[in-house]
């Protein structure tokens, strides 16, 4: 049993403000709180449709290639990070032009568009609609629900295998892409080790240094700042997708 | 337990032994005649302590998350109340006896704001009739122009300070505390008892209002029936009172008497 640090006293590292105990990590100037499922899950879930119906190795190719390229287009320009869908959202239409017109001619661009027309056909403020403005597609309502809950839900628990998978190819198509460096004396783990040994330190590692990224970017205040343009994709989202279907109370 | 028990065995044999064990040990209660508020008090506590039992016991249907714990919310604050009064006879029970009669004449100013007001005139004579009741219930114990009107806490503490005083702050923290959460209906009871994820991830599984169906659990009676053993172990403390049986042997002794699962009803 592991060994508590009460030493006879509860809140021992809590400090107390009036009535109140504030814990240790509330008490560290400018902390802030973030949340996965709030801020970021709604900018991945294009991301989790692939994984869920291209497979691990397809998927993986397909999204980092395409965040490759959405770089390529906009070199040198200030845009968010273009492996969050909401990012798309505050591109002006001829960049969005310009990368349609570059994605169209992937050999996955028909792949990606088959497996993110339920969510173009839901959801009204779709940040990757333009990719779809000469896609032919049939999609049953109800089915395309059920589909983007499947999306949805893959998401919901961060620690999932893949959660984790997605996590870990948003910050890994960064890094490809060049716009994060990684310091040479830090020792990273091979990211391959999240599919090949999946229960491997070196895969909770990677997994770990991929949520504490995508934390710390959630929170980050300098974009703002450095003039990258903010958007509001994923409470949009949020709304959108609270409509689409009721309450499930399992009854 | 076995879902085939005799429930109806149970709580006959309980209740008996509650009624015969409560006469018992008040009789064998010996108050100098010069404290008898503090048997006043001290009595009326333990007879409520039984009733609050009995009755649980009575209602089987009540012997679930939703509803045991208010019972066994008002038995441990009753404890920690007795506790803390018997280590001091002189004062606390006169605290408690003068504090509970200013709650009554403040209630019966509240009557007369009541009356005065133009919407209340057709309750009038009910509300006189209240106010008279217990204007005469107060000034059976103490003329009501000598009774002080005490807003705050009746020993001037918090039930915690009180546990710790009385030296029963397990009790509180592990028993009072969260049967508290559902006297009082806070976050804690609410969202276990009356809630469930909704199973819509587009909704992020929030919680919903639901109305849950929960097992009866016998437990909650034996948790009453060792709350009244607490009690009872209070007056052997400080009355050096001998009780032929305790609550908890009882129990036991119940248990180990009934036939064992094959032969059960």
């Amino acid at each position: 049993m592991k060994k508590s640090n009460h030493q006879g006293k509860v809140l021992k590292d809590h400090k107390k403000v009036g009535k109140k105990f504030i814990p240790p990590l509330m008490q560290i100037d400018k902390m802030r709180e973030t949340s996965f499922v709030n801020d970021r899950l709604p900018c991945l879930i294009w991301m989790s449709s692939l994984y869920l119906r291209l497979g691990d190795r397809n998927a993986t190719k397909v999204i980092v290639d395409f965040i490759d390229t959405a770089y390529n287009c906009f070199e040198g320009e200030k845009i968010a990070p273009l492996q969050y869908m909401g990012s798309y959202t505050t591109l002006s239409d001829s960049k969005k032009n310009e990368l349609y017109e570059t994605l169209r001619t992937k050999p996955y661009f028909n792949d990606v568009l088959s497996n993110l027309e339920h969510q173009y056909h839901l959801l009204k403020s779709y940040p990757l609609a333009f990719l779809f403005s000469e896609h032919q597609y049939g999609v049953d309502r109800e089915d395309a629900i059920e589909m983007l809950k499947e999306d949805v839900e893959a998401l919901l628990d961060r620690l999932s295998s893949k959660a984790t998978k997605v996590q870990v190819t948003a910050v890994y198509a960064e890094i490809i892409s060049g716009r994060m460096k990684i310091s040479a004396h830090i020792d990273l783990p091979d990211f391959n080790a999240i599919f090949k040994a999946p229960e491997s330190d070196d895969a909770k590692r990677v997994a770990s240094f991929a949520r504490a990224h995508i934390n710390g970017f959630a929170a980050a205040s300098f974009l703002k700042e450095i003039g990258v343009p903010e958007n509001n994709w994923p409470e949009t989202f949020w709304n959108e997708a609270f409509d689409l279907d009721g309450c499930d109370n399992g009854y | 337990m076995d879902a085939t028990m005799d429930i109806e065995e149970l709580v006959s044999g309980y209740v008996d032994y509650l009624v015969d064990s409560f006469d018992e040990v008040w009789t064998k209660v010996k108050i100098p005649a010069d404290k008898l508020e503090a048997l006043s008090a001290i009595g009326g506590l333990l007879s409520r302590q039984i009733t609050l039992s009995i009755e649980l016991a009575q209602a089987p249907s009540t012997w679930n998350g939703h509803s045991a714990p208010l019972f066994l919310r008002s038995m441990t604050d009753l404890y920690i109340t007795l506790a803390w009064m018997m280590d001091d006879l002189e004062e606390r029970p006169h605290k408690y006896i003068m504090h509970g009669l200013g709650e009554a004449k403040l209630l019966i100013e509240h009557y007369k704001l009541l009356l005065e007001k133009e919407e209340y005139q057709e309750d009038k004579e009910d509300l006189q009739q209240m106010i008279e009741f217990r204007e005469h219930w107060i000034n059976s114990q103490r003329n009501e122009f000598f009774v002080e009107v005490d807003v705050g806490t009746w020993s001037n503490l918090n039930c915690r300070k009180m546990a710790q005083e009385a030296d029963c702050e397990d009790l509180y923290n592990f028993a009072y505390t969260p049967f508290s959460q559902v006297a009082h209906s806070m976050w804690p009871h609410v969202s276990v008892y009356n809630m469930t994820r909704c199973k819509n991830p587009l909704h992020k599984h929030h919680l919903i209002p639901a109305l849950l169906d929960v097992p009866l659990d016998p437990d909650y009676l034996y948790r009453s029936c060792k709350y009244v053993d607490k009690t009872y172990r209070l007056f052997e403390k400080h009355f050096e009172v001998s009780i032929k049986l305790m609550p908890l042997d009882w129990w036991n002794n119940y248990w180990e008497s009934i036939p064992i699962e094959e032969d059960v009803k």
